[in-house]
This record gives C-alpha cells, sequence and structure tokens, in this order.
C-alpha cells in the first residue's frame, strides 16, 4: 500500500470514527432529554387541557357578574355559583392556582400589563384590575394574568 | 466538539436551531413551551427599574409599564449610528442584539448541556455588508463568534433540502410574518444560491389580517346588540383570543364558531356573542390584503426577469401563511404547487442549523442510514413465516429469538430465511437455507436453538443458529437482501396488502392445526401416565375425540379444528379433576418444575418445520 493510500485511509479512519462517537453522543443526550422531556410532557398535557378549560370558567364568571338582582333568581345565582366553585376546586386539586392581581405588585413573571392607568391613590405600580384572569400550574405560570397598573 | 447553532434573529420573533442525528431541532426557550406559542421568544429587550435585564417573554409582559426601559424590533436599526435607549443609558443595536443572542446561548447550552460558542445566524437578503457586520459585531458581544451569516431565504430552502438537487432551479421565497412581506427570489446552480432579486411590503402581515376579522366581529355583534366591544378591554380582549383561536381552526376546517357567552351587559341584560364563520368569509376579509402581496410577487419577477413559469420552487416561511388562502394566491400566480413539509415558523431557524452542521462536518458525507424494505424471517412450523427483523427497521442492528423442535428425537432443524411482508412461508422471498445438526434427541420443545439475523451496515445478512446444549453452530450470510429494486419492494408490498385477508385466514388454520397437535400431544401423554387411574369411559370418550381431532384438523377448517380442541379442553381437565381428587396435592408441586425459570431463554411457541 503507497503512503498516499495509507494516509488516505488514515484520514477516513479519524472520520469514521468521529462521526460514530458524534453519534453516539447525540445518541446520550437524547437519552437524557427523553427522560426530562417524558416528565415534560406530562405536565404539558395537563396545561392543555387546563388552559382549553378557562374561557369557560370565564365565561361562568362572566355571567355571575351580571346575575339578576331579581329575588326570585338568588337561589338560582346560588347554583352558579356553587358550579363555579365546583370547578375551581377540581382545577385547584390539580394544581392550578390563580394568580393574584388587583392590589398586588406587578410582577413580569405573573403579569402582563396591557395599560397604565391614572387616578386611584395606590402606589404606581400596583395593579388595579384584571382583564383576564392569569393561572398557574404546578407552580409554572399557564397563563399571565392581563393587568391594568397604576402610573 | 462542541455544536454550532443556527439562530434566526427576527425582528419580531427569534428562535434558535441544532443539528441532531443529521436533523434540525429546535431549541426551546428558557421559559418553556407554552401552549399555543411555538419556541420562538419576542424579540424584547428591556431594563426594569430596579436593573434587571429581561429578554422575550418577560420583557414583552412589562413594556407598557416601562416603555422607557424596553426596546423592540432592534433589527430595524441595525447597521445605523442610531442610539437607542433604555431608561438613562444609550445602547447601540449591537448590543440590544448582543442581549438576544445571549440569551438564545444561554438557553441552547442548557439544552445541550454543554458550551455553545459558535453559530450561524440570519438576516434578510437584502441587508447591505454594514448591516451584516453589526450582526456579526453582536455576535461578538455576546460571546459567540458567528462563523457565517447566510440570508433567510437561503435557510428556508436548506431546511426543505432544496441543496440536494443536481440541477438549476429558480426558488421563489414568500416570507409573510406578522407586520412584513419579503419576496425573494434565488437561482440555485452547483451547490450556491444566489439572490436574484428581493421585493417586500413593510407594513403588510398577519397583523392586518387578524385586525381585519377583529373588526369583523365587532361590528357584527354591534349590529346585534348595538354595543362596540372594542371600548371594553375585557370584553375584547376575550375576542381576541377567540378570534385568533377560530382563524387558526378554519385553517383545516370549513366553518368554526365564536361563541362567547356573557361577553356584556347593558340596562336590558346579559348579552352574548354567538356568531359562525366559515373559511369563505374569513378569506373574503382578508382577501384585499393577500391580494396586496401581488405588487411585490410581481415587482421580484421583473427584476429577476423572469415570468411566473420560470420558477422551479415555493417556500412559503411566517405564520401567516399557513392560512390556505395565502398558499392558494401564491399558487395560481406562480402556477406551481408550494413545497411543504417544514413548519413555516421554523424554516428559516432549521435552515441555519443545516448551515451550521455544515461548516461543523457534520453534514459533509453525513451518516446515511438505511433501513430494510421488507421483513426478514424464518419460516416455522407449518409452512409459517415468522418474522425476527421487521420492515423499515434502521439498520445496522441484530435480533436474536430462542426456538426449539417440533417433534421428539428430532436432531436436526432446518433454518429458511425469507424476506417478505405475507405470512406464510412460500408466499416470501428465499433468501437462503441452511441446516443445523448434531442436536442430541430429546422430546419436543426441549432443545433451545438461538438464531440471530444480523444486518451490517451495507446491508449483509448473517444469520446464525446455535443450539445451546452442545453451542454447535451454523451460519449464512446473504449479501442481496437489501438491495430490492424499488418496484420489486413495491411490488411485495402490494401483494401483502391485497392478500391480507386471505392470508389471515390461512395463517389462522396454520396456527389451529398447530395447536391440535400440542393438545393432542398432551392428552395421549395425559392418557399414557393416568393409565389405569383414568376411567375406562372417560378413557374411551378422550381417546376418540383425539383421533378426530387428528381428522379434523387435517381439513380446512379452522373454526371446526377449534370446537374439537375445546371439547378435548374440558375433557383433559375433567380427567385431571378426577385424578388429583385420588392423589394428594404435592403433584401439584411437581408439575411446575417444567416450566424454565428465566423468562428470557424460555423457548418461543413458534417451532421448526420438522424436517423430512
Amino acid at each position: 500500500m503507497s503512503n498516499d493510500e495509507l494516509e488516505e485511509y488514515k484520514q477516513k479512519t479519524e472520520q469514521y470514527l468521529n462521526n460514530w462517537k458524534r453519534t453516539a453522543a447525540d445518541f446520550e443526550n437524547y437519552k437524557k432529554r427523553q427522560e426530562k422531556e417524558n416528565r415534560e410532557l406530562i405536565q404539558f398535557a395537563q396545561e392543555v387541557t387546563v388552559v382549553k378549560i378557562l374561557p369557560t370558567l370565564e365565561s361562568l364568571e362572566q355571567a355571575l357578574k351580571t346575575s339578576p338582582p331579581d329575588e326570585r333568581f338568588q337561589n338560582w345565582s346560588q347554583g352558579v355559583l356553587k358550579i363555579v366553585q365546583q370547578l375551581e376546586k377540581t382545577l385547584l386539586e390539580m394544581g392550578v392556582e390563580k394568580i393574584k392581581t388587583a392590589g398586588e405588585k406587578f410582577n413580569y413573571e405573573l403579569h402582563e400589563a396591557v395599560e397604565m392607568v391614572d387616578g386611584t391613590d395606590q402606589e404606581s405600580g400596583t395593579i388595579t384590575e384584571e382583564i383576564q384572569s392569569g393561572y398557574k400550574l404546578n407552580n409554572k405560570v399557564i397563563r399571565p394574568a392581563k393587568v391594568k397598573v397604576k402610573k | 466538539m462542541p455544536k454550532i447553532i443556527g439562530i434566526d434573529l427576527g425582528t419580531s420573533n427569534s428562535a434558535a436551531s441544532v443539528l441532531e442525528g443529521g436533523k434540525p431541532v429546535m431549541i426551546p426557550s428558557a421559559e418553556g413551551t407554552t401552549v399555543g406559542g411555538g419556541k420562538a421568544f419576542p424579540s424584547y429587550v428591556a431594563m426594569t427599574k430596579d436593573s434587571e435585564l429581561l429578554v422575550g417573554e418577560p420583557a414583552r409582559r412589562q413594556a407598557v409599564t416601562n416603555p422607557e426601559g424596553t426596546v423592540y424590533a432592534v433589527k430595524r436599526k441595525m447597521g445605523t449610528k442610531e442610539k437607542v435607549k433604555m431608561l438613562d443609558k444609550e445602547y447601540t443595536p449591537e448590543q440590544i442584539s448582543a442581549f438576544i443572542l445571549q440569551k438564545i446561548k444561554k438557553d441552547a447550552e442548557s439544552y445541550l448541556g454543554g458550551t455553545v460558542t459558535k453559530a450561524v445566524v440570519t438576516v434578510p437578503a437584502y441587508f447591505d455588508d454594514s448591516q451584516r457586520q453589526a450582526t456579526k459585531n453582536a455576535g461578538e458581544i455576546a460571546g459567540l463568534e458567528i462563523v457565517r451569516i447566510i440570508n433567510e431565504p437561503t435557510a428556508a430552502a436548506l431546511a426543505y433540502g432544496l441543496d440536494k438537487a443536481d440541477h438549476e432551479q429558480k426558488i421563489l421565497v414568500f416570507d409573510l410574518g406578522g407586520g412584513t412581506l419579503d419576496v425573494t427570489i434565488m437561482d440555485f446552480g452547483q451547490g450556491v444560491f444566489e439572490v436574484v432579486s428581493t421585493s417586500g411590503d413593510t407594513k403588510l402581515g398577519g397583523t392586518d389580517m387578524d385586525n381585519q376579522i377583529m373588526d369583523y366581529v365587532a361590528e357584527e355583534f354591534k349590529n346585534q346588540s348595538g354595543i362596540d366591544i372594542r371600548n371594553d378591554k375585557m370584553a375584547y380582549n376575550r375576542l381576541k383570543e377567540s378570534a385568533e383561536k377560530a382563524k387558526i381552526e378554519l385553517s383545516t376546517t370549513l366553518e368554526t364558531e365564536i361563541n362567547l357567552p356573557f361577553i356584556t351587559a347593558d340596562a336590558s341584560g346579559p348579552k352574548h356573542l354567538s356568531l359562525k364563520i366559515t373559511r369563505a368569509k374569513l378569506e373574503e376579509l382578508v382577501r384585499t390584503i393577500v391580494e396586496r402581496t401581488r405588487v411585490s410577487l410581481e415587482q421580484s419577477l421583473t427584476d429577476a426577469k423572469l415570468a411566473p413559469k420560470d420558477i422551479d420552487k415555493i417556500i412559503m416561511v411566517g405564520g401567516p401563511t399557513r392560512m390556505p388562502i395565502v398558499q392558494k394566491f401564491v399558487e395560481e400566480y406562480i402556477g406551481k404547487p408550494v413545497e411543504r413539509g417544514v413548519d413555516p415558523m421554523e424554516a428559516v431557524a432549521k435552515g441555519a442549523a443545516v448551515q451550521a452542521g455544515v461548516l461543523g462536518g457534520e453534514v459533509k458525507d453525513v451518516l446515511l442510514l438505511d433501513v430494510t424494505p421488507l421483513t426478514l424471517g424464518i419460516e416455522t412450523l407449518g409452512g409459517v413465516s415468522t418474522p425476527l427483523i421487521e420492515r423499515n427497521t434502521t439498520i445496522p442492528t441484530s435480533k436474536s429469538q430462542v426456538f426449539s423442535t417440533a417433534a421428539d428425537n428430532q436432531t436436526s432443524v432446518e433454518i429458511h430465511i425469507l424476506q417478505g411482508e405475507r405470512p406464510m412461508a412460500a408466499d416470501n422471498k428465499s433468501l437462503g437455507r441452511f441446516i443445523l445438526d448434531g442436536l442430541p434427541p430429546s422430546p419436543r420443545g426441549v432443545p433451545q436453538v438461538e438464531v440471530i439475523f444480523d444486518i451490517d451496515a451495507n446491508g449483509i445478512l448473517k444469520v446464525t443458529a446455535k443450539d445451546k446444549a452442545t453451542s454447535k453452530e451454523q451460519h449464512i450470510t446473504i449479501s442481496g437482501s437489501s438491495n430490492l429494486s424499488k418496484d420489486e419492494i413495491e411490488r411485495m408490498r402490494k401483494e401483502a396488502e391485497a392478500h391480507a385477508e386471505e392470508d389471515r385466514r390461512r395463517k389462522e388454520l396454520v396456527d389451529a392445526r398447530n395447536q391440535a397437535d400440542q393438545l393432542a400431544a398432551v392428552a395421549e401423554k395425559t392418557l399414557k401416565d393416568g393409565g389405569d387411574k383414568i376411567e375406562a369411559g372417560l378413557k374411551t370418550s378422550l381417546e376418540a375425540k383425539v383421533a378426530e381431532l387428528k381428522k379434523i384438523k387435517e381439513g380446512s377448517d379452522a373454526d371446526a379444528i377449534k370446537k374439537q380442541m375445546e371439547a378435548i379442553s374440558q375433557e383433559i381437565q375433567k380427567v385431571g379433576a378426577a385424578m388429583y381428587s385420588q392423589k394428594p396435592p404435592e403433584g401439584q408441586t411437581e408439575a411446575k418444575t417444567d416450566e424454565p425459570k428465566d423468562d428470557k431463554d424460555k423457548a418461543q411457541d413458534a417451532e421448526f418445520e420438522e424436517k423430512k
């Protein structure tokens, strides 16, 4: 075998070995990450479910806000309120927690500011009103709360 | 060697990708994957009053509370001398971009579990030298060596693998983002992409479409209820979310409903928003916006001195291009279908990762892993084809399984190697056969013969049979197992499909026959072992039934065989029960020792065809 050929094979060997090492490393990392992702996937599947239920919960909450003042409906409204509480309890059991808003200090990890407002005598940076409720699932923010903040 | 990552440093969103096992994978943002949002993050940078630096989603959330400290879309200023202010301090556009790159570097490092020092970054095709240099500088500030700057349309083409073409082609890249449209025509030949023309509109994008939809719904609601919910932040926010959802749904369905109960209220009571939207209606709403892209399409073709028919490939980039109407519009204008298969939101980052892989030496001489085109197996009792390596298994691979003999005192087994998807050996292609002999005489099912299939990277199949008791072994090497022509593979697959039902019935019959054989053997053994202890009437009845079974199993009625087997099983149980009632219970433990202790070594049910 000529020297050139030998050199060529040496290079090839080197390259193949490198390719193999690379693939082996990719695979090792893949396995490690797969384990982590499997865990995250469960959390994510829950998140998807919860996030999809939230608009319905909001509709119910809205419904309660406009419950008729008529005395005849008092008991009925109470019932709907109980339904909302029932749903909230289920969500709580699943690890879902409502993010506190009005009166709290604005925190970019939990809240998304949509508007700055004047007028109230609250301290600057305090949340004055909630536009959309936010939620945490197992301590991870799955939907930040949309809020108005005191200028 | 540390990996080189690919970065899509966008005006409104940024994302990164890396090549893994030869394929680009998106690197998730540290804030985690959010429902509805992809792996990209908004290109926001902010400095809070507490001197905290924020990048991405957190920066966006606080933007309203801290407008003086928040910077967005800094890409538009790249290459200019303009300074950007965050609170009291001034920054160059490079420095702001560097904050974004730093975040990407950090995310990539935590994802890959190692340091990342090099990257490929994409820029618009129309970026001039100073803008490209500024992008490189941003990398340097962030501690990332930008090993290559590539054009966004080139990256998209790479993501689609268009660099693999062996002939010259003209590629049109239609990039419609949230707020801008970029149309690029490229010439690809001899491994090089060359930009022929670019055109675009900086005030045209998906946001316009969203507004159009929102206005329509709000207007409809106003007509019904007399209330303009655009003035009610809370209601408008609810509407925005469901309008967005409806838009996405209409990409796959023809009709959807926006349903928002108790959206608002007036003196007369609560109001509900409920509106059906068809895809036709949605398309009518956004048509004027889609039509506006025609100007840029025409301009880019004129500049390139090309007619629509000269374009060979169309690539779509950006979220709004997911809408069927956008695709249809471009397809009709050019007269060709658009390329599919890569998420238009991820194409640029993924293409950058492909380029990074090439520069890192990872793609060059990429290890092309083959798969076995058809199932490989051996023939077992009754002419059944038992698969060892299923089709589409990536090679090199190996697989082993333990088989046993079908008859008492069988001293040799024949290994008949088969290829194909049919359950019966005769219908599959025979690749070769060999005999392993010298098995010590023993009752059927006792010998353990391990059959090993090993396919190396070149597709060469080596089949080894080894008797576990004597360690005697035989093997055969077959080189032609994977070089079937495409037509042949297709033909064999089609045949398997066409005969599926008939094959299933034949297999069922053979299985029934094999089980019948086993049961007959068990019954005969029971009769022999039981001897006089079995009541005479029961004995004759069982003997007659077994004789009957042997006759039926030669026929072709699988159900009849099963029925007869059922009858015999019951009879054997009766015999067993009668015998146990006479014997003390320790007989039970005795029966158990027959089973192999190690599950792995347990012989499979499938047994070799008896050697003739």
